[in-house]
């Protein structure tokens, strides 16, 4: 393990006391029955608040029932870093997307902080991408970047429904806003099971993120891994989960309307404060 | 308002200085007064300990995992405590992406000394068998929103996810020689010390307590008074900036135990609360 | 080239190391010192004000850089906060803003380490300041005191003294009004114990301001 320079050293070596609770007492702690018998298309309570970090442009907080909770904050849009430089620059906006986890968002042992999601980021990127409308924003960079607090399962979903609220939050025009939701398959087979636990997704055999743009009813991103099974079962996978985002997508709008009637009501110079801003700093 | 808000930023030096001469801040306070201070414990439930603290608009989230590691071979009765201070693109874009940058660095070293000036928790209490295994606390805050006086807000925030800490108990099993761990029976740390900081901005030779981000960029120099509950000091830490007087200095630390008296009081508060549900 | 400072013996002060002090050693920074505190010695080069990264420009004043090179391997967090003290003492002294978007950087070498390491740097900064002819408003020094168990003051401590003190605490000091620049404590002490420790610092300061002095005057006068 290379010496991490930029961060307080601690041991070489360290080892999470999970591995160490005797196998007997292991067994009773998560009883596999239960899991089964839940309905495979319910989904978890969600909580969603929009606008509650001061420094960014646009903010989102999200929380699943099972313990999932995603902070995403937009800033931008700015000048795109590097690829300017003369010939013309790019039509498109870009969208830097970055996702990470908090060193202590995981179950098991700390995960180490220099370590990046580039696979989860660049989901991020892919999925939100479709939902803006980035030739609006020519030669600029909007930044997206989500934090797990702690990962209780379908945290990707969590993270782009996040993502999507602190989008529309920021101003930034879109085409929709963005619905998502993960479904795993258990190992046993069985059914596919919607937004899934953290305990369900560490065991499913197979797992599927789908983002939706729900009044558009496109389909905005999807990465799945595992062995699924047949193709009918995928398809299926998909049809609950395009159901489950429809279902989502009234609870995200509401928090949006929260927020919006929220900043009304609180300080209604606030809007034409904030509109004031951009034009003077523009000019240096 | 909008003619205020252009005169805000063109001349923020003037604009602050106009509402420092009627003795009250851009935001409403007076120049002592510090913001509204809430802390929250143990929501994060994947960690050992956890607090979110904010201070007005500033929030840290501290949380804290416990891990075996083996003890340092010079003092073999000791465990560790790696304390990390970050400071994410999310929590205000003056930050760049990537791995910690400077003002995270000197966060990160700040709460180190602290740490060890204080004994808040004696590393010897972390040891469980000696020179074999010890309990290492990765103490890991990350600012969520940076609107200044990063050092008070992560002080409180580790300060009260320590208190937060419980540790499974750890048995040696004498056949296997291995630890075995008991989930079911938790015990708190013991908290020697109760470090609580305080910081103060210069501005023209006044002293302002508790700074937004808008206030540091402005001020001159920065000072952090980190008060014991006996009013010791662990640490009085002024990285350069503007000169200041033994007798400021002075102000400096008696506001700092009042300080100290008001976060304690809510802490103690929080605790109470939390253990009669 | 080389001045050198005997032993200080006075009054109730307790004594400070001896102080070697070289000035413009390197012909390649614009300015350099080493700078010899008892068995600590360090090395400091100074460049500027020359470009710097539009990235880090300041419209309305000059970027300061530090760098601190410990003795062996790669600087650390450790490091990177005591840079930052020293930077933004420099820029408490230095006059920035007569350099605007131009860059001033300090390179600190440790050569060795054996107590009062921090002060040492801060002196050796301020001389090679002074030797880079960079415009300011005072000088500075470093002075390091530490509190054994009974709440004796010692000055200036060697490595073994600071391992066994109470408390380390570490002022800079600026030469016109004797007040406190920065301030690092290791350790825990009392309020009163925190006063007496400045005011000791700031009668050490006065030896080291008349060094300053003795040296650039002799400097000067070989011509």
């Amino acid at each position: 393990m290379p010496l991490d320079h930029r961060r307080v050293p601690g041991p070489e070596e360290s080892q999470s006391p999970l591995l160490f609770v005797p196998s007997s007492a292991q067994d009773g702690e998560a009883p596999p029955a239960q899991e089964a018998s839940r309905d495979p298309t319910a989904l978890q309570p969600l909580f969603a608040r929009v606008g509650l970090l001061s420094q960014a442009k646009g903010s989102a907080y999200v929380e699943l029932d099972g313990g999932t909770k995603v902070l995403c904050a937009v800033a931008g849009p700015r000048e795109a870093a590097g690829g300017g430089g003369g010939g013309g620059g790019e039509p498109r906006g870009r969208l830097v997307c970055e996702f990470r986890r908090a060193p202590f968002s995981g179950r098991g042992a700390r995960s180490r902080p220099g370590e990046r999601e580039p696979e989860l980021s660049l989901a991020l990127q892919e999925a939100l991408e479709p939902a803006v409308r980035l030739a609006r924003y020519p030669r600029a960079q909007l930044e997206v970047s989500a934090l797990v607090l702690q990962d209780g399962g379908s945290a990707l979903a969590a993270a782009l429904c996040a993502a999507g609220l602190a989008l529309a939050d920021a101003g930034v025009e879109l085409y929709d806003l963005v619905a998502a939701c993960a479904l795993c398959r258990p190992p046993s087979g069985g059914e596919w099971l919607l937004q899934p636990r953290e305990a369900e997704e560490r065991a499913a055999a197979a797992r599927l993120t789908v983002a939706l743009l729900p009044s558009l009813n496109q389909v905005a991103g999807l990465l799945g891994s595992g062995q699924g099974g047949a193709p009918d079962s995928w398809a299926q996978a998909l049809r609950l989960a395009l159901d489950g985002c429809q279902r989502l997508y009234p609870l995200l709008r509401q928090s949006l309307l929260r927020a919006a009637k929220r900043a009304a009501t609180a300080e209604p110079s606030e809007e034409e404060d904030a509109a004031e801003a951009p034009a003077a700093t523009t000019g240096t | 308002m909008a003619a205020a808000g252009g005169f805000r930023t063109v001349e923020p030096l003037e604009y602050y200085r106009r509402f420092l001469k009627e003795n009250c801040r851009p935001d409403g306070r007076e120049l002592g007064e510090f913001r509204t201070t809430t802390v929250n414990v143990g929501s994060i439930t994947t960690a050992d300990g956890s607090a979110l603290v904010k201070l007005g608009n500033t929030t840290v989230i501290c949380g804290i995992k416990a891990e075996f590691a083996v003890p340092p071979v010079d003092s073999s009765n000791k465990g560790y405590i790696v304390p990390n201070v970050d400071l994410p693109l999310l929590c205000s874009s003056r930050f760049r992406p990537g791995p910690p940058g400077e003002e995270a660095q000197a966060a990160s070293q700040f709460m180190a000394d602290v740490i060890e000036n204080s004994q808040v928790v004696m590393k010897e209490d972390l040891c469980i068998v000696d020179g074999k295994l010890a309990w290492v606390l990765y103490c890991d805050m990350i600012c969520l929103d940076y609107d200044g006086n990063l050092l008070d807000a992560c002080m409180c925030a580790f300060l009260a996810a320590l208190k937060n800490v419980q540790l499974p108990a750890v048995s040696i099993n004498e056949e296997t020689g291995l630890a075995e761990v008991n989930l079911k029976e938790k015990t708190p740390l013991t908290i020697r010390k109760e470090p609580v900081a305080a910081s103060f901005i210069l501005f023209d030779s006044l002293l302002i307590v508790d700074p937004t981000a808008e206030e540091e960029d402005l001020a001159t120099g920065t000072v952090t008074i980190v008060t014991d509950e006996e009013g010791k000091l662990c640490a009085v830490h002024k990285p350069g900036g503007s000169t200041l007087t033994g007798a400021k200095l002075q102000d400096c630390i008696s506001r700092a135990v009042t300080r100290h008296k008001e976060v304690k009081k809510l802490l103690d508060k929080l605790i109470k609360s939390k253990k009669a549900k | 080239m080389e001045t050198e400072q005997k032993r200080f013996d006075s009054g109730d002060l307790p004594a400070l190391r001896r102080i070697l002090c070289e000035q413009g050693l390197l012909s390649r920074p614009d300015g350099s010192a080493s700078w010899i505190q008892g068995d600590t010695s360090v090395l400091v080069g100074i460049y500027g004000p020359t470009e710097v990264k539009v990235s880090k420009e300041i419209y309305d004043k000059a970027t300061f850089e530090v760098l601190l090179k410990p003795k062996i391997g790669l600087p650390g967090v450790y490091e990177r906060s005591r840079e930052q003290m020293i930077k933004k003492t420099c820029e408490a002294v230095v006059l920035g803003t007569l350099h605007p978007r131009s860059s001033i950087t300090i390179v600190i070498q440790v050569v060795t380490d054996a107590g009062s390491l921090l002060s040492s740097c801060l002196n050796a900064t301020c001389m090679g300041l002074v030797d880079a002819g960079l415009p300011m408003n005072s000088l500075f020094c470093g002075v390091t005191c530490a509190l054994d168990a009974d709440g004796n003051i010692t000055l200036d401590p060697a490595m073994k003294q600071e391992k066994e003190a109470r408390a380390v605490l570490t002022f800079a000091i600026d030469s016109a009004e004797k007040k406190i620049l920065m301030s690092n404590t290791k350790g825990s002490c009392s309020v009163e114990e925190l006063q007496q420790c400045i005011a000791a610092s700031q009668r050490a300061a006065d030896t080291i301001f008349q060094f300053y002095r003795d040296s650039a005057h002799r400097k000067y006068s070989k011509w």
